[in-house]
Formats: structure tokens, C-alpha cells, sequence
């Protein structure tokens, strides 16, 4: 298949754009790079530190559109600065001497690398340059927790793309604009799907789709999108060129080749039960008063199970009660995530709740945390845990992070993938990272008696957390609780260390 | 002189510990190398009476001497003056249930308290027992160092020398514990890491590498962790010294452990890795073959009593290659219980020396000698040799999969998650992290375990394993490395970037 360009017709360059690697813009041609060209404040950003005569480097993932972003701004960069969009494939000694120099006054550059080769090459360097640190720092250290904020490099400015929310609203209505521009006139055999893309309320569940993907932690790069939009219009059959393409509520979710795909079939409707909705569709009891759209010659026909299974995919974008689908929250991690990033609903009871429920699933105290601890030389199963501390949920603190405000400005609608819990006292790097992964961990702890505490990845982490909690929590109890994971029973005993004797607390 | 014991002086004269069972476990290892780092035991009757009742393992009897109506009526023991009311007779025997749970989580407690070890989490837990066949006492002085300046043994040290439990299972044995020490040497007349020239460096680099696990332990609170990754980090280290005796310190020429990842039984990956393992145990094999012979040829002692004292016992001259005198000397070693041996027992070693001989040629009296007693020790000691011991300290530690009990005959190297939190941490820095490739070299320098990810011209995983005639593809090492590293990164211990890039170490908020 040829590259998109001027040659290709549009509906063409709209199958093309499918094709991942058509979506490189080293391929790309001049007069594509505009049409499909996402205005972000990016632009502003890069040119922005080029007249600073920063050292300026726009790294992120393949695909997340760096070197499409200097071709499309390079035009305003002042004279003198030196262009390298694509400086993943230069020798790594010259990279660092031209970073170096930039960095030191003399030769400003603007580039584009991939985030991993850029770390790399940072590691090489950082004994003998100053700048590797600060770049290492920007990328792996993006975050502020709390009322603290990082100023602007005065020298670089590294713009990691992986930060840019490529889901958010105003991307993805202008990736549909653009890419609905690009179709051909009325005989266009996509002008159907193009026809409902083009209506406000359709769009507006396209984007918030793609929104609640962009909440679980998943990123997008713009070759993602961009596939994915032209992917709805067109479909990627290449035997299927002359004839009309499927309805895109159905290449919404069926048939796309990618990691965005499988990340949006998680949210197909087939997936999420409404059971008025559905009895309606299924037994072909809706009206068209119902719908926001109204496609000519729909065929309807009861108990179909077929047809329901389209027809509850096209009512996710097009029944005036398909937004309450996606309102549904999709499961518990998701759930439990947005109670976590609340600052205002108690976020530490929620994390410290599941925390004592990964040990003991009939554990429902939320307000102090009991610090369990085991302890054998073998890799056996763990079988009994004791603890004779327990911290108050007071102590604990959940962090949310956020960009520095002057990354806040340039990546607009990012939202981070993590929470941070920590004791007061520790810093933000002792605390315990909650990302959804863990969270997913911890929540089927809760579920199943005992077996939490079993699954070993997540119990290193906690107790990895909980053995740096020791350093900070000094307060013991005089008594020890010792719990049996798997029938999850308890003893409770007294120790005297004077008299060193046992008693029973309570008695 | 019994087959079981011609290893004897090899052990204690060229290796340090004697692999001679296989019912060693790791926290066997922690009671040897706590009491090597101490210098001291403790009486540790109390608390074996308390949470053994039986006279015998597997044995439902109950020790008089070990009933509630002993601890809490007869002897009216003030410890437990609580449960006097029989209403508290059942807490009292909770009690004890959870605290023999606790205490011998690793299955090292038995009833008699010289043959005791507990799942230690305090100095006054440590006991004469000498399960551990002197590793522990080999790995306290190699952690020590030579100048007795080792980070993680002051580390461990400190954590042991706490003076009030700060933790809860030391403190819910408290009342049982004794705290007046009784001192034992801390030197043996088996051999000293520091007494092999050949292996300083190796013992530096280990050094190093230990200390570099301090470092990370001081950043966290809990003692007992501490105590955990030392043990982990010794059985580790016991297994890379068997691979690194058996080139006598030539790192290069080691045989490499290959460790997998999502490798199912029976895979191409899981027989390279279990097919590394057979040639690790039979490169220490020739080796001690080659220490034997080398004994025998000089009249050296091979073997020694318990007591580890005293002049040693030889074999005699090693007799001309001719049948009927190598049948001879070989009829004078009995069998492993110290009976004459059968003559099918006989008839195997001939056919054990004709193979040795056919190996080495019978100009080599003493390297076929060697090499004919190491076989027949190996397919007669039923207490295991090398192989098992090897076998059964990685398994139960966490580092040889299947993990602890294993049923299944092929093993293969595949870490515990603490094993690999151990690695890692050896391997980088507490503050950062370090690229996957320089990790890769550094598991290979420190542990002698490679995963496959090495291509280079100078460091090629592939051409290692070659050398050792194992053969796996390209491509199968590759998976196994990308396997390896989205392990990691499950489990939080790297990082991974496009471009097969990732880097491994801890990463903060």
C-alpha cells in the first residue's frame, strides 16, 4: 500500500490511516501533516522554549506524533537552532555532544527522540553532564503531590508526549473533524458512517467513550486515534473496498487491530446489562421517538439475537438513554480508584479498608490499619501473620499527583494512573503506590477469604510498604494478635515484658 | 571408612560446609548464620517444650513434661498463671498452636532441642543445632569479611542485638526466652572463605554485593526483613559458590544457571534451564572428583571426624590399575552404614571405575581413583550428595522452581518473588535504578544466572549456554528475557520503555 499523499482519494487516506505504519509522519506528506494536523498547546510550548534558546526535546512513545509536531511548528523556531526530528537513529556520542552544547548556550536544538533511547543515552552521560539528571527526573519523576510545584528548567525543556491525553474531548473532536474532512464527496461509500458521525450527540458519545478509556490508566498515542476514528468511518477490510462499510457502532467495537481497540471492546455495551434497555431493543418494543438519530430502513425484528446485539451497540451512541450505559461504573477497580483520587471522601479509610481486608477478608475497620507481619526464611506459603501495631487512619494521608503548574498548562486533561498512600511523617517516596493493577489485587483479596494475602506480587508490595511504616510508627501494643489465613482465625494475647508472663486482654 | 565420608576432606578442607544432605532448609542456614555471627546460643528448651507437645516427630504421644497440667498446674510456672482457670485451658492450647505456626513456620522444629531450629526473629532463638552442616558458619565469615568489616553481617548483627522486641513474634515468645548466651567458637578447623587464594576476588565481589543489599535494608523498619534477605541472599550465595569453586574462581568459565520465565514444563526453555542446572552440579562434581584426587595422590586425610579435630583418616596407596587390586581397595570402603559392602555393590564400583578409566585414561591412577569414589558416594549415600543438597537448598529457598516441596524430578531455575526482590536489590543502587542490560551482566558476575539477553560480541548468553552443549535458539532466549522483564515490571521492580528498553530498580513516586 502506498503512503498517504496527494495521490491517494480521500476515503483512501482514511483506510490508509488504519495502518499503523501509514500513520508515521515520516510518511506523511506536507499537504496530510496539515489536514489531519490536532492543535494542541504543545505547539505553543515548543516554540515557546525555542525562542528561550532552551535545549528542547519532545520525547514520548512511537506513534505519539513527535516528529510530526517539529515539522508542523519548525517554521516559527528562530534562525540558528538546530532541527532533529528524528534523532532515535543518530550515534549516541554526537547526540549527546549536540544536547550538551545546546544545553551549555552554544548551539540551541530542537529534537525528537523516543523516551526509552532517551534514557539511555542520558544514563551514558549523567557521570560526565549535568543535564542527563534533569531529563531523567522529567521523565520518570513527572509528578507534584500537594501543595508543592517544581519551576521550569531555565535551560531545557523536555516535553514527554506520553503526558498528552490523546482521548481527551478536544482532541478527539478535532481527530473526528479532521478525519470526517478528508471524506470523499455524496458517492463516497463512507458517507453514512460519515453522515452519523457528523451528528452532535453521536460525537459527543464518541468522546466520552474514549474519555472513560483514557480514565483507566491507558495511553493513547495519536496514531491510536487516529486509527481508531478512521477505523469507525471506514472499517480496515482491504477486500471490502467497494462496498459499503459496516455501521461504525459496530467497528467501534469488533474487528480494529490494536491496543486502543482492546482497550475500548472493554467498555462494549454487550458487556454492560440495562435491563429495561435491553428488553426494549430485544423484543423490538422502542420507538423512534427514543432514538437521537433515526437511520432510514432499519429492519426490526423481535427476539433477534443478532440484531440486538447491533442494535445495543448503535444504542450506546444513539439512544437518548445510551449515555446511562456508560454511566454505569464498570467495575470495582474503577470504582474503587475514583473513591481513592476524592480528596473530599475520605480516601485513606477507603485505602486502609482494603488493605486490612487483603489479610482478612472479614475485617470491615477502615479506621486504623493493622500492620501485619510475617515471617519465614522459605519460599513456603505463608500461612499465619501477626501484629501487634496498629496505626490510625488519621496518620495516613492519600496524594494525588499532578503535573508541575507549568507542564498543567501544556498537558491539559491528564489524568494520572496512580495514588500515593503515606504515613505523615514519611516521605512521598516511601508511600505505596495504588495504581489500578494493584488496586485489582487487592480488591479480589477482599473477595476471597484468606487467598489475598496469597497473591505474592501484591503481598511484597504491601509488606515492602508496611516494613518502611515501621521506620515511622514506633507505637506498639502490649498485646499481639495472630491471624490464620486461610479459616482466617484469630488469637489475641497479652504480653508482659517485666513480668514476662502472658495474660488475656480484657479478663 | 563408610562411602558417605570420603568426601569428608574435600568438604572441610577445599570447600568449607559439607553438602551431604538433602534435608537442609534455609532456616537451617539462619541459625547457623546467626550463631556464626554472634558467637553465642541460647537454651532453647522452654520454648521447643511449649509449642512441641509430642516426644516425637509424627508421633501422637504427648510429652508429659510438655502438657498444660505440667506448664500450668505442676510446675505452676508463673508465664502462664492466666490460663490456671481450666475455663482457659483451650486459649492456652491456641496459644501454643499459633506460636509453634509462628516459630517453626519453616518446618525446623523438632522436639528435641539440640535438633531445633527455629524460624528465628531474635538472638535468643539461636541454637546449637548443626543441621546446617557448617554453611552457616561459612557464610557468617564470608559476610564478615576478611577485616571484619562486612555491612550486611553489622546490619544483621544490629537487628539481632535489638534489646526489647520490636516486633510482634519475638514478642509474643518473649516470656519463653532465654537470655543468658552460652558462647560457642566461631572458628572451625573446616576451611575459611578467605583460605582460597583462587576465590578472593569472587569473595570481594560478593562483598560488595552484600553490602549493596545493606544499604537497601537500612532504608526500611522492619528487623525481620532484614534477617529474611540475609538468609535469601546466603542460600543465593552458597549456590554461586559451588559454581565458582568448580573453576576455581575463573568467573568467565563458570557454568551458567539459565534462569526462566513462563517457561512450562517440558518447554525448549525449561529443558535448557533444567539441562544448565545438571551441568552446574556436574561441573562441582568433577571438581570435587579432581579435590579427591589430588588428596589421595598425596596422602592427604580423607576424612575427619565429627569433632573436626584430630589427624584424619587415609585411604592407602591408590593400588595399580589392575582389576583385582582396584577390587580390593575399592571392597575396603563400607557401605554407607559402616556394613562390608555386597558384592553387587562391589561389582557396580568396577563398572563405575572401568568407566572412569575409560573417561581418563589409567595412567591417571589418581583422577580415576577420584572420580570412581565420587560416583559411588553419589549413587550409594542415600543422604544425598552435592546434587541434593544444592537441589534442596535452592528449591526451599525460593530460587529453584518448583518452589519448597516440589514433587517433580526436573527442576529448573525460576525465582520466588523475594528471591528476585533479593536480586535486585544486590544488583542496584537504593536511590535509582539501572539498565536492563547492565542488570542482565551484573546477575551473571554476581550469581553466575544468566536469562538470555545478552547478544553482545564479548557477553553472548547464547554462546554460553553453547559451550556448555545446551541447545536453544535465538529467539527462545529472547522470549525468555522479555518474559523476564514483564515479570518485573509486574511486580513493580522495573520499568519498560519502547525500543526494548527497561530499566530495573526501584521506582519512586
Amino acid at each position: 500500500m502506498s503512503a498517504p499523499s496527494g495521490s491517494l482519494s480521500g476515503d483512501e487516506t482514511i483506510r490508509s490511516l488504519y495502518k499503523s505504519f501509514h500513520s508515521c509522519a515520516e510518511h506523511h506528506e506536507g499537504d496530510l501533516i496539515e489536514k489531519i494536523h490536532i492543535s494542541t498547546p504543545i505547539e505553543d510550548a515548543i516554540v515557546l522554549a525555542a525562542k528561550k534558546g532552551k535545549a528542547v526535546i519532545i520525547t514520548g512513545n512511537p506513534g505519539d506524533g513527535k516528529t510530526h509536531l517539529i515539522r508542523k511548528v519548525e517554521g516559527d523556531f528562530p534562525k540558528k537552532r538546530t532541527v532533529n526530528k528524528d534523532a532515535n537513529e543518530a550515534e549516541d556520542s554526537e547526540l549527546i555532544k549536540s544536547i550538551d552544547e545546546s544545553f551549555t548556550g552554544k548551539t540551541p536544538i530542537v529534537l525528537a527522540i523516543n523516551e526509552g533511547i532517551l534514557l539511555d543515552i542520558c544514563e551514558q552521560a549523567k557521570a560526565r553532564h549535568v543535564w542527563p539528571g534533569a531529563v531523567i527526573e522529567a521523565i520518570l519523576k513527572p509528578y507534584v503531590y500537594g501543595d508543592e510545584d517544581r519551576d521550569e528548567h531555565d535551560r531545557l525543556c523536555v516535553l514527554d508526549l506520553d503526558l498528552r491525553n490523546n482521548l481527551s474531548r478536544p482532541i478527539v473532536e478535532q481527530a473526528i473533524g479532521k478525519i470526517l474532512a478528508l471524506v470523499g464527496g455524496p458517492d463516497s461509500l463512507l458517507n453514512e458512517n460519515a453522515q452519523r458521525l457528523k451528528d452532535p450527540a453521536v460525537r459527543e458519545r464518541i468522546t466520552r467513550l474514549l474519555d472513560a478509556v483514557a480514565r483507566t490508566d491507558f495511553h493513547a498515542t495519536m496514531r491510536d486515534l487516529l486509527a481508531f476514528i478512521a477505523y469507525l468511518i471506514c472499517g480496515g477490510e482491504e477486500d471490502a473496498k467497494d462496498q459499503k462499510p459496516r455501521p461504525y457502532y459496530v467497528n467501534a467495537f469488533n474487528g480494529g487491530v490494536g491496543p486502543l481497540f482492546d482497550r475500548v471492546r472493554e467498555f462494549d455495551p454487550l458487556l454492560m446489562p440495562d435491563p429495561f434497555l435491553d428488553y426494549r431493543l430485544y423484543m423490538a418494543e422502542d420507538v423512534k421517538e427514543e432514538w437521537e438519530f433515526v437511520p432510514p430502513g432499519e429492519m426490526l425484528q423481535k427476539e433477534d439475537l443478532d440484531l440486538f446485539r447491533e442494535r445495543k451497540r448503535r444504542a450506546y451512541f444513539e439512544h437518548k438513554q445510551g449515555d446511562k450505559i456508560l454511566r454505569q461504573e464498570r467495575s470495582d477497580v474503577d470504582r474503587y480508584f475514583e473513591k481513592l483520587k476524592k480528596a473530599d471522601q475520605s480516601p485513606e479509610n477507603v485505602a486502609i479498608g482494603l488493605l486490612n481486608r487483603f489479610f482478612d477478608s472479614k475485617d470491615d475497620q477502615t479506621d486504623h490499619l493493622v500492620l501485619w507481619v510475617s515471617h519465614q526464611f522459605s519460599a513456603k506459603t505463608t500461612r499465619y501473620v501477626a501484629s501487634r501495631q496498629v496505626v490510625s487512619v488519621g496518620e495516613f494521608e492519600v496524594k494525588i499527583p499532578r503535573l508541575p503548574s507549568h507542564m498543567r498548562s501544556v498537558f491539559t486533561d491528564h489524568y494520572p494512573d496512580h495514588v500515593i498512600l503515606k504515613h505523615k511523617d514519611m516521605p512521598i517516596s516511601e508511600g505505596l503506590i495504588v495504581d489500578r493493577r494493584f488496586l485489582g489485587m487487592l480488591i479480589a483479596g477482599d473477595r476471597i477469604s484468606g487467598l489475598g494475602s496469597r497473591n505474592l506480587e501484591a503481598h511484597t508490595k504491601i509488606s515492602a510498604f508496611y516494613d518502611r511504616l515501621a521506620r515511622v510508627c514506633k507505637n506498639q501494643q502490649n498485646t499481639v494478635q495472630i491471624l490464620r489465613l486461610d479459616n482466617l482465625s484469630r488469637v489475641k494475647i497479652g504480653v508482659s515484658i517485666t513480668d514476662r508472663a502472658y495474660f488475656i486482654p480484657g479478663a | 571408612m563408610k562411602i558417605g565420608e570420603v568426601l569428608n576432606g574435600v568438604y572441610d578442607k577445599s570447600v568449607g560446609w559439607r553438602p551431604a544432605t538433602g534435608q537442609l532448609k534455609p532456616v537451617h542456614i539462619a541459625n547457623g548464620l546467626f550463631r556464626g555471627f554472634l558467637g553465642k546460643v541460647y537454651n532453647i528448651k522452654t520454648p521447643v517444650h511449649f509449642v512441641i507437645p509430642w516426644k516425637k516427630k509424627n508421633s501422637p504421644d504427648l510429652d508429659p513434661e510438655r502438657t498444660y497440667d505440667y506448664f500450668v498446674r505442676a510446675t505452676a510456672d508463673p508465664r502462664f498463671q492466666v490460663f490456671r482457670d481450666e475455663r482457659n485451658k483451650d486459649k492456652f492450647e491456641r496459644l501454643r498452636e499459633f506460636t509453634r505456626e509462628l516459630l517453626n513456620a519453616d518446618g525446623g522444629v523438632f522436639p528435641d532441642p539440640k535438633m531445633a531450629s527455629f524460624s528465628l526473629t531474635c538472638r535468643q532463638m539461636i541454637s546449637k543445632d548443626t543441621m546446617d552442616r557448617d554453611v552457616g558458619r561459612f557464610m557468617s565469615e564470608m559476610l564478615r569479611g576478611k577485616d571484619e568489616d562486612g555491612a550486611l553481617a553489622k546490619l544483621v548483627v544490629e537487628c539481632l542485638m535489638s534489646e526489647q522486641p520490636s516486633d510482634p513474634i519475638t514478642f509474643l515468645a518473649w516470656p519463653l526466652l532465654s537470655h543468658d548466651p552460652e558462647y560457642v567458637k566461631r572458628e572451625s578447623s573446616r576451611c575459611s572463605p578467605y583460605d582460597n587464594q583462587e576465590l578472593f576476588g569472587y569473595f570481594a565481589l560478593l562483598g560488595k554485593t552484600a553490602a549493596q543489599l545493606a544499604e537497601h535494608q537500612r532504608l526500611q523498619g522492619n528487623r525481620l526483613a532484614t534477617l529474611q534477605k540475609s538468609v535469601q541472599f546466603a542460600c543465593l550465595s552458597l549456590l554461586a559458590h559451588a559454581q565458582a569453586l568448580a573453576v576455581d574462581g575463573e568467573l568467565e568459565k563458570r557454568s551458567p544457571l539459565l534462569l526462566t520465565m513462563a517457561a512450562p514444563k517440558d518447554s525448549r526453555l525449561a529443558l535448557a534451564s533444567e539441562e544448565s542446572l545438571n551441568r552446574y552440579y556436574e561441573s562441582f562434581e568433577s571438581w570435587l572428583a579432581e579435590r579427591l584426587a589430588e588428596r589421595l595422590e598425596k596422602g592427604e586425610p580423607i576424612t575427619y571426624d565429627s569433632s573436626e579435630e584430630g589427624d584424619g583418616e587415609t585411604l592407602p596407596e591408590i593400588p595399580p590399575q589392575r582389576r583385582d587390586s582396584v577390587r580390593k581397595y575399592l571392597s575396603e570402603i563400607a557401605d554407607e552404614k559402616g556394613n562390608p559392602i555386597m558384592e553387587d555393590t562391589l561389582d557396580s564400583r568396577m563398572s563405575l571405575w572401568e568407566q572412569a578409566a575409560a573417561k581418563h585414561g589409567k595412567q591417571n591412577r589418581a583422577l580415576v581413583m577420584g572420580e570412581t569414589l565420587v560416583q559411588c558416594y553419589l549413587s550409594e549415600y542415600s543422604s544425598g550428595g552435592p546434587k541434593q543438597f544444592l537441589s534442596g537448598v535452592g528449591r526451599k529457598a525460593g530460587v529453584i522452581y518448583p518452589h519448597f516441596a516440589g514433587r517433580s524430578k526436573d527442576k529448573r531455575i525460576r525465582p520466588s518473588v523475594a528471591i528476585l526482590d533479593v536480586l535486585v536489590k544486590c544488583c542496584t543502587p537504593p536511590d535509582g535504578s539501572i539498565p536492563f542490560n547492565r542488570f542482565l551482566d551484573c546477575l551473571w558476575e554476581r550469581f553466575g544466572i544468566i536469562v538470555g539477553g545478552r547478544m553482545g560480541d564479548t557477553c553472548s548468553d547464547h554462546d554460553l549456554l553453547s559451550g556448555r552443549e545446551i541447545d536453544i535458539s535465538q529467539s527462545d532466549l529472547k522470549e525468555n528475557t522479555k518474559a523476564f522483564i514483564g515479570h518485573l515490571v509486574d511486580i513493580g521492580l522495573a520499568r519498560r520503555y519502547p525500543d526494548n528498553i527497561a530499566y530495573v530498580g526501584r521506582y519512586y513516586a
